[in-house]
């Protein structure tokens, strides 16, 4: 069953399209890996499975609910984390959390929940604007797996993070399926990372959908077009090399 | 609950006190200027609230008005500055919400700032001017009508703050509409209704006169404009609830 499904979703501004007529299919309870180059049009899909921007064409379902009608019923069960941190320089970490709980009407546990399991627990206290770098993301992250919700939506969560932090930031997303049978939708620009990561991928260029389906059918994909198919890295470029050919790219 | 997150959200930025200095700061004019000159005042043939009120309102509103532009900003610069604002779209909690129990919380700030105003007027009627007959009920009156009169430039401000990102730009804005609304508000056209000009009028003991409520009605009739904008604007730049 899938949880996100997409009917050719399009986003245009004026002249330029961002994401072009994509059919996402993406599984319950699995770790679905958004790759795709800079300006591919991961970040503009994800804005609008969270209602932030509108589709030009075509439509989506989210737990088999739509937007605007279902806005904050989807929004209640979709926990995310787009592009930067967001939060509340001038409050601390578990200030910021509160404010989240309450919105969403948590107990006042899942702070506690949500601190710990990103590794803020001792550092909660602390005014979020004083955070390093990677405590912003791990605030933003805590942000988004505040009450576990069902489904979660991660833009390049491991942005800004050092070797050992992204292990475990990896490692945690790895066992949220398992552990709080989630689904999550992660994009990032480390394809090492989405490779350790991901059952399912989605490869995305120039706005539009090259590849989908799990990495043993990506390893039998870049074998049938004779993309090298050792790893993720090499299988990505290739095939990014080739549509940008086909768009009359240099090589 | 949108009230109390809002509130919330205004810890170690600033809001409440820069209101409440900014009140005893605009408070201390009327004692000031009474009593660096007081035979100005108290030979004066008129109700002891009149004389006070006509010789500081400009001064005061001014202050009231500058400190509204300040509060505006620091509401939506906690909400710009790290992004706090894009995780309130993600979610389920109404935009038109935050703004309005926003828009609440200024006129807290504001209520408390003209309140603290009218006791020192009062107290500066009853140190300079004993024999004061219905000075409370003139005072209360002019508080409760000057509180309507911000309420067009509360929304207002508030609007220009949601919408510039940079808390420069809003502050720029305000100023410029304040100095702007100095200039046109003893014109006597329909410019005297412009937003920030209304704020500069006060009642005094002759209470409501048709001009007087003219100009209430401009001030509510703008609020619920504003507000009406702000609703539209929401709905037709991203979804809504």
């Amino acid at each position: 069953m899938n949880i996100i499904e997409t009917h050719n979703l399009t986003k245009r501004y004026k002249d330029f399209t961002a994401v072009s007529h994509i059919n996402l299919h993406i599984p319950k309870g699995q770790i679905y890996g958004f790759l795709g180059p800079n300006g591919a049009g991961k970040s503009t899909t994800m804005k609008m499975f969270l209602g932030l921007t509108k589709p030009t064409a075509g439509t989506f379902t989210i737990h088999q609910m739509s937007y605007p009608k279902d806005r904050r019923e989807i929004l209640r069960k979709t926990g995310a984390f787009i592009e930067s941190p967001s939060f509340y320089g001038n409050l601390t970490g578990e200030e910021n959390l509160d404010i989240l709980r309450r919105i969403l009407g948590l107990p006042k546990s899942s702070v506690k929940d949500a601190l710990t399991l990103t590794g803020l627990y001792e550092f909660r206290r602390r005014p979020a604007s004083q955070y390093s770098l990677g405590m912003k993301q791990r605030l933003g992250l805590a942000g988004a797996l505040l009450g576990r919700p069902p489904m979660l939506i991660l833009d390049e969560p491991t942005n800004g993070l050092d070797p050992a932090g992204i292990h475990e930031i990896r490692t945690l997303i790895r066992s949220l399926p398992e552990k709080y049978h989630c689904t999550v939708l992660v994009s990032s620009h480390l394809l090492s990372e989405i490779q350790l990561m991901a059952d399912t991928v989605g490869i995305l260029n120039h706005g539009k959908l090259l590849f989908e389906g799990t990495m043993p059918h990506l390893t039998d994909y870049a074998v049938k077009m004779g993309y090298p198919a050792d790893n993720l890295e090499d299988t990505f470029l290739a095939m990014i090399e080739e549509d940008n050919l086909k768009r009359g790219g240099i090589k | 609950m949108t009230f109390a997150l809002e509130l919330k959200k205004t810890k170690r930025t600033g809001f409440f006190p820069a209101f409440f200095l900014g009140a005893l700061a605009a408070s201390s004019l009327p004692v000031i200027n009474t009593a660096a000159r007081p035979d100005s005042f108290i030979h004066q043939a008129l109700p002891a609230g009149d004389i006070l009120l006509n010789a500081n309102w400009l001064m005061l509103a001014m202050l009231n008005i500058f400190l509204v532009i300040i509060g505006a900003c620091i509401l939506y610069h906690t909400e710009f500055s790290n992004g706090g604002i894009e995780k309130m779209h993600m979610l389920p909690i109404s935009r038109n919400q935050i703004f309005f129990c926003k828009a609440l919380l200024l006129l807290l700030g504001t209520g408390t700032m003209l309140l603290i105003e009218s006791l020192f007027l009062v107290f500066c009627a009853c140190h300079w001017f004993p024999e004061s007959p219905g000075l409370l009920s003139a005072v209360f009156q002019n508080t409760c009508y000057s509180l309507l009169m911000m309420l067009p430039v509360i929304i207002l401000m508030l609007l220009i703050a949601s919408l510039c990102r940079n808390m420069w730009v809003s502050l720029g804005v305000g100023i410029t509409l304040l100095f702007t609304a100095q200039m046109v508000m003893s014109s006597d056209t329909i410019l005297t209704y412009f937003p920030f000009a209304l704020p500069f009028q006060f009642l005094s003991s002759s209470g409501y006169s048709r001009e007087k409520t003219a100009f209430l009605a401009a001030a509510l009739t703008e609020s619920v404009l504003f507000g009406v904008f702000k609703i539209l604007l929401t709905k037709f730049r991203r979804y809504t609830l």
